[in-house]
């Protein structure tokens, strides 16, 4: 073998492996299934606080019996900016249903479907040190599968608490069925400053 | 009776348009085949090709093929491409792929002067160390590659980013910004348009091992070497510098570890030494009978 194609070797799996390794904070995926009983975060959205924009995306599954129309709206502290953009074909062939989205409202969902959502948030007031969670609390909190893009279908133990956490702490981007008004799922959105060291390894 | 794998074959002819189509079919704004099939927009959900083999730590067997049914379309058009490569060669990257496809067309707009060539860089040790990476470093739990770095998640929404702000919010952020610059330098700004999928792509890594392996069963891009003068035209021509004569015996050989059947080193060849087939020498007959029928049809009276 020649030496040249060794070292292009070694090269390409330690960049490549760098790359895997660090995670870049301003962007995350979380995944939750929506029903009745208020819902699921299968894993909440964890970013780097300090951030002057946040780009992140919401996946979520309806799960039966829940049918019916929702709003999404972030709410909690810090407060922030946001703009919501629902994934949908460009052209849509019209094969498959897709529930509308207006206003940042869901209309005519139903169980089995699937949802994706963009959220572009920005804070309100820019503050570098701003920090929502303990830095402590957050160690324990950020899953050890995880990727900013997918994610697990099976939380750490240790992450209950972010995801049960009450309406009203931190900040959480929250479904609420437009004509009972009970939420039907909550994504807490978790921020961290230290850089985790293990990370991205989406246990499904 | 003509050959069949002469440089005038459909697949050569019309490459760029089944190309074209291959883009129509699978890139916004239709995305046909995923709205008709599972009614995703795009690879990510049921047709991800590249997350179902990847074994993380400490997921179980059944998780593990619960991966594999989640992206079930993903995981069947995977085992269709590498079984159709063992017979065929990779025509699924030459032929169909959109996000190969797409890259290589966007190089084909590019001019000349800004394109970067890079075909110095050994490009088998590249992909295998990335693929070693994709594969092993979830793992271990050191990091993943899957979706962070992504062309499959990029081209579909660059090529929607400009009907849908969905799509276009993707380039808001770090990983969306680190992408379009790959899929640019190494993709549009590519002599060839095929250095992202020389180097990075792990479905490509897998083909171009099973294209290897197949070499001496299936179909393949292959050198008449009586009729090679080593000119070396098929040398530039390569997209994916597949092509080598720099060899101590300084004769054209053609890498099957890179090599997709694009059929450009064909096209370009004057003395027909290149051809796709199962055996050389079936191929030099066969183009030596061409050769014949064609010297007769000249010199029959019209």
């Amino acid at each position: 073998m020649k030496l040249k194609n060794v070292i292009a070797f070694v090269l390409a799996a330690a960049v490549c492996l760098a790359a895997a390794h660090y995670r870049f904070y301003d962007s995350s995926h979380s995944i939750g299934m929506m029903n009745d009983a208020g819902g699921k975060a299968i894993h909440p959205l964890i970013l780097d606080a300090g951030k002057n924009l946040y780009s992140v995306i919401v996946t979520a599954r309806v799960m039966p019996p829940y049918r019916g129309d929702a709003r999404v709206v972030l709410e909690g502290t810090p407060p922030m900016t946001y703009t919501l953009y629902n994934s949908e074909p460009v052209i849509d062939l019209g094969v498959h249903r897709h529930p509308d989205f207006k206003n940042n409202s869901f209309y005519g969902l139903q169980a089995g479907d699937s949802i994706a959502l963009w959220m572009v948030m920005k804070p309100e007031k820019p503050d570098s040190n701003f920090q929502s969670e303990k830095e402590s609390d957050i160690k324990t909190a950020i899953p050890t599968g995880y990727s900013s893009e997918c994610c697990s279908s099976v939380p750490p133990s240790n992450h209950a608490k972010e995801k049960n956490r009450a309406p009203g702490e931190g900040l959480a981007l929250s479904f609420y069925d437009i004509h009972t008004n009970q939420p039907v799922m909550r994504i807490p959105v978790i921020f961290k400053t230290a850089g985790e060291d293990r990370h991205a390894t989406e246990i499904q | 009776m003509q050959p069949k794998s002469n440089k005038f074959s459909l697949l050569s002819k019309y490459r760029t348009w089944i190309l074209i189509f291959a883009l129509i079919l699978f890139l916004p704004p239709l995305a046909v085949i995923f709205q008709v099939s599972t009614g995703d927009n795009s690879f990510c959900g049921k047709w991800c090709l590249r997350m179902f083999f990847v074994w993380r730590e400490g997921i179980t067997v059944q998780q593990y093929f619960t991966g594999w049914l989640r992206s079930f379309m993903g995981a069947g058009l995977v085992l269709g491409v590498l079984g159709a490569t063992l017979f065929f060669g990779r025509h699924w990257c030459s032929h169909i792929c959109p996000i190969g496809g797409a890259m290589e067309l966007g190089s084909r707009i590019t001019p000349k002067f800004l394109k970067m060539d890079f075909k110095t860089i050994p490009a088998a040790p590249v992909r295998y160390g990335y693929l070693a990476v994709f594969i092993l470093a979830p793992i271990v739990g050191a990091g993943s590659l899957c979706c962070n770095y992504c062309n499959f998640a990029t081209i579909p929404r660059i090529a929607g980013a400009p009907f849908s702000q969905a799509d276009l919010a993707y380039f808001f952020r770090t990983y969306g910004i680190i992408n379009l610059a790959m899929v640019g330098i190494l993709g549009f700004f590519a002599k060839g348009g095929r250095a992202y999928c020389n180097f990075f792509c792990p479905i490509g890594a897998l083909d171009a091992a099973v294209n290897r392996i197949g070499a001496k069963l299936g179909s393949r891009m292959r050198v008449i070497e009586d009729r090679c003068s080593n000119c070396g035209l098929c040398q530039d021509s390569c997209p994916t510098g597949a092509i080598n004569k720099d060899n101590k015996d300084h004769i054209t050989q053609i890498d099957q570890l890179s090599c997709f059947p694009c059929r450009q080193c064909q096209k370009v060849c004057p003395r027909s030494a290149i051809a796709y087939g199962r055996f050389a020498e079936r191929l030099e007959r066969q183009t030596h009978e061409a050769d014949n029928n064609q010297m007769k049809n000249r010199m029959l009276p019209t």
